[in-house]
């Protein structure tokens, strides 16, 4: 019974994430009576990677001293490259959010957009991460066009 | 003495918050500042277990509520995280206070051609 239970305890913390938010913008909001507001949103994402994560488990699993010590170094040289403010975990595909404007532009197509609220946030799982850039807001659509 | 001075500070450090302050971000402010409108979203989250950020979802459709005909500027929008009881209670909170400008329908309705250019200009500046 308790065997099962630190399973399902240990299958949770795998399974769920744990959200974090890191940024919130909201742009001007502009109503007009002529036009209907339609909201869409965009979600783009990508999978970050957490070295102190991979690190640990590495070296929890190994019984040798010196893949320990590999390890280690091998993350504090990764991590090397990786520094300067950050959002989230590193993310191995530099221009993910290239396409957010064209994404935009094929839920609204008028181009008429209004309201955008884009929010940055990670979804953590052990060593890998959701990183998560959402954008939500209004098309505006003329009244009976 | 030493005993109350212990045990006060002991309950300032769980009664306080840390407060700290993740981004900030503003739009053009207008010259018409009469009509204040604001929304703070809040959640609380407890040891760190926090499983979605939604509660910010509805900031943008509160904000439209209060400036129904009008256009609403001057956005400040600020996300922080207080932390209270020694970080094992966290608070999210986003706060976002601006201006309704009021637009005047019946010249907009006079001008719909023109109004029509200038939302599309506008709309256009803001992406």
């Amino acid at each position: 019974m308790k065997q099962k239970l630190i399973l399902s305890v240990f299958i949770f913390s795998i399974f769920s994430s744990c959200a974090q938010l890191h940024h919130v913008q909201i742009g001007d909001i502009q109503s007009h009576p002529d036009y209907v507001m339609k909201p869409f949103d965009v979600k783009i994402s990508e999978t970050g990677v957490n070295l102190q994560d991979a690190k640990n488990i590495a070296q929890a699993v190994t019984q040798s001293e010196e893949t320990k010590k590999q390890a280690s170094d091998i993350a504090g040289i990764i991590s090397l490259f990786q520094m300067g403010p950050v959002t989230g975990n590193p993310v191995y595909v530099k221009d993910y959010a290239k396409n957010l404007v064209q994404l935009i532009y094929e839920k609204c197509p008028s181009g008429k957009v209004t309201g955008l609220m884009s929010v940055r946030e990670s979804r953590k799982y052990p060593v890998i991460s959701g990183e998560i850039v959402k954008i939500t807001g209004y098309c505006l659509i003329p009244k009976g066009g | 003495m030493l005993k109350k001075l212990l045990l006060l500070s002991i309950a300032a450090s769980f009664f306080t918050g840390c407060v700290s302050l993740n981004s900030v971000s503003l739009t053009p402010i207008p010259a018409e500042r009469s009509q204040k409108v604001s929304v703070q979203k809040d959640k609380l989250i407890f040891l760190g277990f926090n499983f979605d950020n939604d509660f910010v979802d509805s900031a943008v459709d509160d904000l439209r509520r209060q400036c129904p005909q009008g256009k609403v500027t001057g956005l400040l929008t600020k996300d922080e995280s207080i932390a209270y009881f020694l970080f094992f209670v966290w608070k999210k909170q986003l706060t976002a206070t601006g201006y309704c400008v009021k637009s005047n329908v019946a010249s907009n309705k006079q001008k719909r051609g023109a109004a029509s250019e200038d939302t599309s200009s506008d709309l256009g500046a803001e992406q």
